[in-house]
């Protein structure tokens, strides 16, 4: 058996046969043309049956390709780790003994080599009488290389075909998760909201949204599926409006989250779930009620205090028959609530170290008149070194309760907002509270008096008729001043019904036994502020009280009589 | 102007004429307090019990609310009821509440104990 040649060199192959140069023309277009491997071993097949008649010689069989004799030997033997191909491919045109049994009865091999690949093994059974070696030889050289690059090319083409499939899916998750998000923030007044949503490179299953209430309310929402791409857009899709319905019936946070709770366990897949911050604002008194299934607890800031909105509840969608405790603060003027997804706390620098909870407790505590989620943004920028896309979504919302700007008509310091708990002792409180927020203005003492009992007949009325004495529900007062009057809203969550138009008490009726010797407050109320005005509403009751200021308006002589 | 309870104290000017010296907060949570302290201050012949509120410092409606309970315990007991020591704002609510026309209402306890004197 002769062995493999040495490398072909283009001399030798123009003097083994005059048309060489036409042969190999055409061969080499085939080659170019094959669609495949297939295709490439037949241009060989065909080069060599075309070339070899005229030398009178024959092939026995034709070039026998690796396998083609015994297949199951030949590519257990040729695996690439095999001895055989590995001696193949470090010398090509080395001589090369073939094992037993398979170059027998052949006179002549090639092998099918190319960029340190053997793809196979051309065989003769007998060598043509010229010496055509070196151009058989550079034929098969350059078979494999046509080889090796059709299957790099069907490498590279499945390749984008599974990018290409990816680059769809990602396209439709972020078309789905956009469509969620919504379009803008509201506009309401005194308040401000800004947001910030950052897809990641995967999408990340992150959901916002305002919800419009009945009543002038406001739901705030802020969830994160628990997995990513579309089945995490689609899990979003299925929330939003399960959240969007029981938000419009139900008002309470907690009960909405349980509502959707409910629904999202007979439809989610095993092992997901989704994790949903809920808030209910009242824009007009600051009261945010609020529920949290598993999300990141947002962050109050106010004057430059930061603190955790805790509240306890299971993710949406893991157990049925799940219970959320409900919080609730006010959010007064100057106040920001800022929720966020785990994608910002988690966002990683170039080393590994996350943003983390305590820097961005740091960059809310040194605010200033900063919009928090633009501070946090450039503080994550700044720590996020590595250029690279994160690995999760990042969405950020803050809502502010706006400081009106100082003016002549509305000094700031005589405005405050704050809640107490629905305790029995709530009226002195909430008196020497206003009192201290109003001590700049100009009242006579009587006046203050009168202030200090209306307002605490106001906060008792709230804390146990509007409130029932219950500690989860909190009355809340606004205090607003200008140079003419003095304003104090006390609010409560009307559990205990609206407030009724009562009668005056009268003492004589009283003393009969005809009326009970309580009831006292409203009217004490009405008498001893210059203007008193109350609302109910499924929400709560809101009672407004307004104190003229100024020497226009002298300390009234008190008269139980008047209207 | 402070929260906080009730303090009393009962004193027996002489069998016609008690005093009850009310002090700190006149809420609901006084009522038993000062119910209490109305049957102490209450002997067989009462006729006058004097309430000395210079020691007040918070009373709110449900506070009025036990005065009037007290006024409709005294009236039964054809017993007269007198205030004194009361701030300007408080005697602000009494006439407001109409109290003063049932509680007859003097600056000071000597002024009070001089009028319970003559009744």
């Amino acid at each position: 058996m002769a062995p493999a040649h040495q490398a072909p060199l283009v001399g030798e192959i123009a003097r083994s046969l005059p048309d060489a140069e036409g042969v190999l023309t055409t061969f080499a277009g085939q080659l170019i043309e094959a669609a495949d491997a297939q295709g490439a071993l037949d241009a060989l097949i065909e080069a060599v049956q075309t070339f070899l008649p005229t030398t009178g010689l024959a092939i026995l069989p034709a070039p026998v390709l690796v396998g083609s004799a015994n297949p199951l030997t030949l590519n257990a033997l040729l695996t690439p780790d095999s001895d055989l191909a590995q001696s193949l491919v470090a010398n090509p045109y080395s001589t090369h003994e073939l094992p037993e049994g398979i170059g027998t009865g052949y006179e002549y091999f090639s092998p099918l080599v190319a960029v340190g690949e053997c793809f196979g093994l051309v065989l003769l059974e007998e060598l043509p009488e010229i010496d055509a070696r070196p151009l058989l030889t550079a034929m098969t050289a350059w078979t494999a290389a046509t080889i090796a690059a059709l299957q790099a090319r069907h490498q590279a083409d499945a390749a984008n075909r599974i990018l290409t499939a990816r680059a769809d899916e990602l396209g439709i998750a972020e078309i789905i998760q956009r469509s969620l998000l919504p379009q803008g923030a509201p506009r309401l007044p005194d308040w401000s909201i800004t947001q910030h949503y950052q897809p990641a490179r995967t999408i990340g299953g992150d959901l916002y949204d305002f919800i419009p209430l009945p009543n002038g309310l406001l739901a705030l929402v802020l969830g994160d599926a628990s997995d990513k791409g579309v089945p995490a857009a689609l899990m979003m899709a299925t929330v939003k409006p399960l959240l969007r319905a029981a938000a419009q019936r139900l008002v309470l946070p907690g009960l909405v989250l349980a509502e959707v709770n409910e629904g999202l366990c007979t439809q989610i897949p095993p092992g997901m779930f989704v994790t949903c911050f809920l808030a209910l604002l009242d824009p007009v008194n600051g009261r945010l009620r609020y529920a949290n299934a598993g999300q990141t607890a947002p962050f109050v800031v106010t004057e430059g205090k930061v603190e955790p909105l805790e509240a306890s509840g299971w993710p949406l969608g893991m157990l049925p028959g799940r219970s959320y405790d409900e919080g609730e603060i006010v959010l007064g003027l100057g106040h920001a609530l800022v929720l966020y997804s785990d994608g910002l706390s988690e966002s990683s620098s170039e080393s590994g170290e996350f943003f983390g909870t305590d820097r961005i407790k740091t960059v809310l505590s040194t605010l200033g008149t900063s919009d928090p989620v633009a501070a946090l943004e450039a503080a994550r920028r700044d720590h996020d070194d590595s250029g690279e896309e994160q690995d999760d979504d990042i969405t950020m919302v803050a809502l502010i309760h706006q400081k009106p700007a100082p003016s002549d008509d509305m000094p700031v310091d005589q405005v405050a907002s704050f809640a107490l708990p629905s305790t029995e002792d709530i009226g002195p409180k909430a008196a020497n509270r206003v009192l201290a927020a109003v001590a700049n203005l100009e009242m006579t003492t009587a006046r203050r008096d009168r202030l200090y009992t209306a307002v605490a007949e106001a906060a008792m009325n709230a804390a146990e008729h509007g409130n029932g004495f219950r500690p989860d529900r909190t009355v809340l007062l606004n205090v607003e001043a200008n140079e003419n009057q003095l304003t104090v809203t006390v609010s409560d969550s009307g559990i205990g019904g609206p407030i009724g138009d009562v009668p005056d008490p009268n003492l004589d009726a009283k003393l009969a036994g005809l009326q009970s010797p309580r009831g006292w407050g409203l009217f004490l109320i009405r008498r001893l502020v210059d203007k008193c005005s109350y609302q109910s509403s499924p929400e709560g009751n809101r009672v407004e009280l307004t104190v003229l200021l100024g020497s226009d308006h002298p300390d009234r002589e008190l008269n139980p009589l008047e209207d | 102007m402070a929260d906080g309870s009730i303090s009393l104290s009962i004193r027996i000017i002489d069998p016609h004429i008690s005093v009850i010296d009310i002090g700190g907060s006149v809420t609901r949570a006084a009522d038993a307090t000062l119910a209490a302290a109305y049957a102490e201050a209450n002997g067989d012949q009462t006729r006058v019990i004097v309430l000395n509120f210079e020691k007040l410092q918070y009373m709110n409606s449900s506070g009025i609310g036990l005065l009037v309970t007290l006024l409709v315990r005294a009236n039964r007991k054809n017993q007269q009821i007198l205030a004194c020591g009361l701030t300007e704002h408080y005697r602000d609510i009494f006439k407001l509440t109409r109290l003063d026309e049932a509680i007859h209402i003097h600056t000071d306890e000597t002024a009070a104990l001089a009028a319970a004197a003559t009744i």
